[in-house]
């Protein structure tokens, strides 16, 4: 955990540790603020995870140091040189480790079978997707699939306003849970108990980014970013009509949910989550999104060791050949900075060879996401 | 769940080598750009010195301009110490590309810590198809040394020994991670019905 380290976790607590300096819209001041406008133009999360995480930087302030704030500035490339840095990344990661235990905890109440609570468990805490993407990466996602998560529990348990809310505080870190509303929408569920559900997941979504909706900088940077748009990016064209290839499937999707509802919501959840990644270029840390479902779909026996093998193998290949070596090589930097020094595999292939391996790395595991997808699918 | 807990930690433990097993060599002098460019050309060398700040110098790379690939032109690179010049590398402006980094290699020269070098860029293009070298603010090259690894385990030793002195360098981390370990060996997770 502290021995891992990728400039992300660095930029992102740069960025919330103007809480501490008493920002509150932290869109505009990116902007205009005269340093962080050359290194750090902008902030492209929910107003949520920005109050989160500056608030718990302020909490473990003592942990971190005095130190801690120059570290941040610190845009020389080899910030990962300072003696301080396995203190910052521990204290840094350990919310995550929270969050995955909330998870832990959840699939020990999903699985009462003791033999079924053991695969679950291991398989949860022990799985290379997690151990990547949350502890060496160090990205936040692990917050939101915890919310998504513990929503879709809720509502298995009937507690249907309770996971609106859930799944709306969700929403409030990363837009992703927004995206598998509609699965619980089109459940056979009463329509008062679905549209209270939706009009509280979007009703807290909605509060946590009210204060900031007539920001431009907010709009352009959140609302309406790349990053948000991204899996639409991939379009069909139908005559003179461009239709996002993710919005064809999604939509045919939905029509199978209405129809199919033998099929448990867990498992829509997993295909919507796979078809994301199928059709997008996503990052790396994404992933976490979907580990919590795909863990239900292991131990209920829709999909063997051998296909989560394959799928993690694909993940890594894809992973491989993206020019950044903090994905990879780069990572050990915080133990020395030699591993600054080793070449990622795309410095060493030429630029045609990089493409061919990049074209099918990635269509590779879209391959095996769809065979996850069938596989999920068949078995009603 | 503790031996899943070992596993990874070994595998944490070994990983530093596994990766130290695929390097090859390491930098020296890193110098990087700032935008300006020197162009070299007939009558007008370029011309850089440098002291080799680790030993088993064996290769320069520097970041050079070649607007739209126009020079075509022969290309001199001379390395020298001492006034004597200790290697003499030709090539074409066609293997070098606009704002790319050329790499320039040379007979390994095994003592070179410390010791003062020049470089020489030499080309008898005309203005209009001279090649660049990007520089910094005060006109020295950006520019790269690479030099070779002696041992590799003499590497791999330096690299674990650095670990454990920075380890040991923050007590307090020292105790969180000590409390925090033995917190995960006894495994809160308990499986039951």
């Amino acid at each position: 955990m502290p021995f891992f380290f990728h400039p992300d976790i660095k930029d992102i607590n740069l960025r919330v540790s103007f809480l501490s300096k008493g920002v509150i819209n932290i869109y505009d001041f990116l902007k205009q603020d005269s340093v962080t406008k050359i290194n750090a133009p902008d902030f492209v999360y929910p107003p949520l995870t920005y109050f989160f995480l500056g608030s718990y930087q302020i909490i473990t302030k003592p942990l971190l140091g005095p130190e801690f704030n120059d570290w941040l500035f610190d845009f020389s490339g080899k910030s990962a040189a300072t003696i301080f840095i396995f203190r910052y990344l521990l204290v840094l990661k350990v919310p995550f480790l929270i969050f995955e235990l909330l998870i832990t905890f959840l699939l020990m109440k999903v699985f009462p079978d003791k033999d079924q609570q053991k695969k679950a468990i291991t398989f949860w805490l022990f799985n290379p997707l997690n151990l990547y993407a949350i502890y060496a990466i160090g990205q936040f996602d692990i917050i939101p699939s915890f919310l998504a998560f513990f929503s879709w529990y809720l509502w298995k348990q009937k507690r249907f306003p309770h996971s609106g809310i859930v799944l709306g505080l969700g929403a409030a870190f990363k837009s992703f849970p927004l995206l598998l509303l509609p699965l619980f929408l089109f459940s056979k569920e009463k329509l008062t108990t679905k549209i209270i559900h939706a009009v509280l997941a979007v009703g807290i979504y909605g509060l946590s980014i009210l204060p900031f909706v007539n920001s431009p900088a907010f709009q352009t940077d959140v609302l309406f970013s790349n990053l948000s748009k991204r899996i639409f990016i991939n379009q069909v064209s139908l005559g003179n009509v461009s239709i996002s290839l993710f919005l064809i499937i999604y939509s045919t999707l939905l029509i199978f949910r209405i129809k199919y509802q033998n099929i448990p919501l867990w498992s829509y959840i997993l295909i919507t989550l796979l078809l994301v990644f199928s059709v997008t270029t996503f990052h790396p840390q994404w992933i976490v999104w979907l580990t919590p479902f795909l863990t239900l779909a292991f131990v209920k026996a829709k999909i063997n060791l051998g296909i989560i093998a394959l799928f993690i193998g694909s993940y890594f290949f894809t992973f491989l050949l993206f020019n950044d070596r903090f994905l990879t090589t780069a990572l050990l930097s915080p133990i020395s900075t030699i591993f600054l020094e080793i070449p990622s595999i795309t410095q060493l292939l030429n630029t045609d060879k990089l493409n061919i391996f990049k074209q099918s790395a990635q269509f590779l595991f879209a391959l095996i996401a769809l065979l996850i997808c069938w596989k999920v699918w068949r078995l009603k | 769940m503790k031996k899943y807990i070992l596993s990874l930690f070994i595998f944490i433990m070994i990983l530093p080598t596994l990766e130290l097993l695929t390097l090859r060599k390491v930098t020296g002098i890193e110098q990087n750009p700032s935008g300006q460019i020197i162009y070299f050309l007939k009558d007008r060398d370029f011309k850089q010195q440098f002291i080799s700040p680790k030993n088993n110098l064996y290769s320069i790379e520097i970041k050079l301009k070649n607007p739209d690939m126009r020079n075509r032109d022969p290309v001199t690179f001379s390395l020298s110490s001492d006034n004597k010049t200790l290697s003499k590398l030709d090539l074409n402006g066609t293997n070098i590309r606009d704002g790319d980094w050329t790499r320039f290699t040379f007979e390994e020269i095994p003592q070179s810590e410390n010791q003062s070098f020049g470089f020489t860029l030499a080309s008898n293009s005309p203005p209009d198809k001279a090649i660049g070298v990007e520089v910094n603010g005060q006109n020295q090259a950006a520019f790269i040394t690479f030099h070779r690894i002696p041992s590799r385990l003499n590497l791999i030793i330096d690299t674990y020994q650095q670990f454990s002195n920075k380890l040991i360098a923050d007590k307090f981390f020292l105790g969180i991670w000590g409390i925090f370990l033995v917190a995960l060996l006894k495994s809160p997770v308990q499986f039951k019905n």
